[in-house]
């Protein structure tokens, strides 16, 4: 570090070229199930929480990431936003650590801490010094067991302006910042477990009472319900006695009912538009696929990185440099436990229009469809998938979450080498179908124009407005 | 009765330690006080090998297993003071 250091202030400019490339790109015949090795053990407690372990010395860090199986998808309409609100509330203080001491044994010593909420769950983790590790552990049972005992009115309104600040922030004075709900909205039937956003709604942040969200939490912040990893350097004995000392006696809670939950299928196409204050329309389009767990998400995650991507990637290609229609686009499967959809976007340059861009994407698909990708294509594809799945496994947290992921959604922490398998085998003519059987299918052309510009939409006098509830204004003009 | 004083002296062996175990159990769960922190850990830098080329550039190779996964980088002693 510190001979760097000089090299670097010696030096007022150094050219540097980095590059990363996948030993398997080239042979995907080789043994591809030898390659990653990330050795861990996995047990449970017998009040239900899973525990992995897995060691890595190279740096005396540790990471500590539990994962609890809720989301937004476990709330219910009309008090939507509770998953997301509680990942607030976890960092105020729990029955034996005061308001900021989180931070102190985690930040203040030179490591990290965040959590983060999706439709099918939320994660809480900490990235600290090896020598810390039993006071993560500590913090983390400590939040599972007694969150509640310090959880009042106060507090909780005060989370609650600040998630309702984040959904200002992030979705509602945001360009085009409330296009991922309006998709949720159309695409499933109401009261659909996805039809709703992770932030919530206004109204649903408003009218959560204090019971309702304590209630929400007795059930799905149990031991039975959570996933925890441990993933550093670290001795597995003591941190075996630690997690029996911290976690064991956290009393389990009820069992979590887990309904089915039907994949996203429109009947007919839809087609609608939206006006935002923004300066440049955009043109969205979203199909109903499956989630992540059937098969078919490997080979429809190939086909939106034959689609998008770098400057040969089918749609960029064709829209931004071949025919320079668009600024900007983008194509990929966006899967979740249960559902997914295969979503395009276009930035348009100025002189274009979205209904030229639509015909102009589906002209590049159609082509798709009926010829499949080439050879060439398909590998490079590929490759770029196995760079980003490996590069997420270099750090302990990166390890932590891949192994939660497994247990939490598969009952299989070791999952993770199913998914680099499965990605590596996908066939251009697995390719081929996916684009054939979903590509095909009813979707949502969605445009969002600038306000007042309705004429700009894709095939303006077809497309249905969409009216979102706005928050009404506090005072002022 | 030879075997019963054992079983005894068993149980009252077991006794002690379950007592123990719940006297530990009791001492060390003070959930109020954040556990203090292990001795500074050590970092043990990974090794490299620095070899020159017959061209004259210096490789430094370090090696790392467990993802099938290499870095490749190259600095040029070229910046703003040599020019």
């Amino acid at each position: 570090m510190t001979n760097k250091r000089r090299v670097l202030s010696a030096l007022a400019l150094v050219l540097t070229i980095s590059l990363a490339q996948p030993l398997l790109a080239q042979k995907k015949d080789s043994a591809a199930s030898g390659s990653i090795n990330i050795p861990f053990e996995t047990y449970k407690l017998p009040n239900g929480l899973t525990v992995i372990l897995s060691q890595d010395h190279t740096t005396p860090t540790v990471a500590v990431d539990i994962w609890y199986h809720v989301g937004s998808k476990n709330e219910t309409a009309g008090r939507t936003g509770f998953a997301h609100l509680f990942e607030h509330v976890m960092f105020t203080g729990s029955g034996h650590v005061p308001y900021g001491l989180h931070d102190k044994l985690t930040e203040g010593v030179g490591g990290g801490n965040n959590g983060s909420t999706t439709n099918d769950r939320t994660n809480y983790y900490e990235t600290i010094p090896s020598n810390y590790l039993e006071s993560a552990l500590w913090l983390e049972a400590d939040r599972m067991g007694f969150l509640l005992d310090k959880l009042d009115i106060a507090k909780l309104n005060a989370q609650r302006d600040v998630v309702k600040n984040e959904r200002r922030q992030s979705y509602d004075n945001q360009p085009y910042g409330r296009v991922s709900e309006i998709f949720s909205a159309a695409m499933y039937p109401k009261g659909h477990p996805y039809s709703w956003p992770v932030i919530g709604s206004m109204t649903d942040l408003s009218a959560a009472s204090e019971e309702d969200v304590k209630a929400f939490f007795r059930l799905y912040y149990a031991p039975n319900n959570a996933t925890l990893a441990v993933v550093g350097d670290f001795d597995p004995a003591q941190t075996k006695a630690w997690i029996q000392k911290y976690f064991a006696d956290l009393p389990k809670g009820q069992t979590v009912q887990r309904p089915s939950v039907p994949l996203g299928n429109l009947t007919a196409g839809k087609r609608l538009v939206y006006e935002d204050r923004v300066q440049v329309p955009r043109l969205y389009m979203q199909w109903p696929t499956v989630g992540f767990k059937h098969d078919d998400d490997y080979a429809l995650s190939v086909l939106g990185s034959i689609l998008f991507g770098p400057r040969t990637a089918r749609l960029t290609k064709a829209l931004v440099y071949d025919l320079q229609l668009a600024s900007q686009v983008s194509a990929f499967q966006n899967s979740d436990e249960d559902v997914g959809v295969f979503q395009v976007t276009v930035v348009p340059r100025p002189e274009h229009t979205l209904t030229e861009i639509e015909a102009a994407v589906d002209q590049v698909l159609q082509k798709f469809i009926t010829e499949g990708p080439t050879a060439e294509e398909l590998q490079k594809a590929k490759s770029g998938l196995e760079l980003g799945f490996l590069r997420g496994l270099e750090s302990n947290l990166g390890k932590a979450n891949q192994l939660i992921n497994g247990a939490v959604f598969y009952s299989d922490a070791g999952q993770f080498r199913t998914d680099y398998q499965k990605t590596l085998a996908v066939t251009a003519a697995d390719v081929k179908r996916v684009a054939n059987q979903y590509l095909t299918r009813s979707r949502i052309v969605l445009s969002v124009v600038p306000k007042g510009k309705k004429d700009q939409a894709s095939k303006a006098t077809e497309s249905e407005a969409v009216s979102v509830v706005v928050e009404p204004r506090r005072g002022g003009k | 009765m030879k075997r019963q004083k054992k079983v005894l002296a068993l149980a009252a062996a077991l006794i002690i330690s379950v007592a123990n175990i719940a006297a530990l159990a009791q001492q060390t769960l003070d959930r109020t006080k954040a556990p203090p922190p292990g001795p500074t850990p050590v970092l043990t830098v990974p090794t490299w090998t620095r070899t020159q080329l017959s061209n004259g550039a210096t490789l430094i190779v370090s090696e790392r297993h467990g993802l099938p996964l290499v870095n490749f980088s190259i600095t040029f002693v070229g910046g703003a003071n040599q020019f």
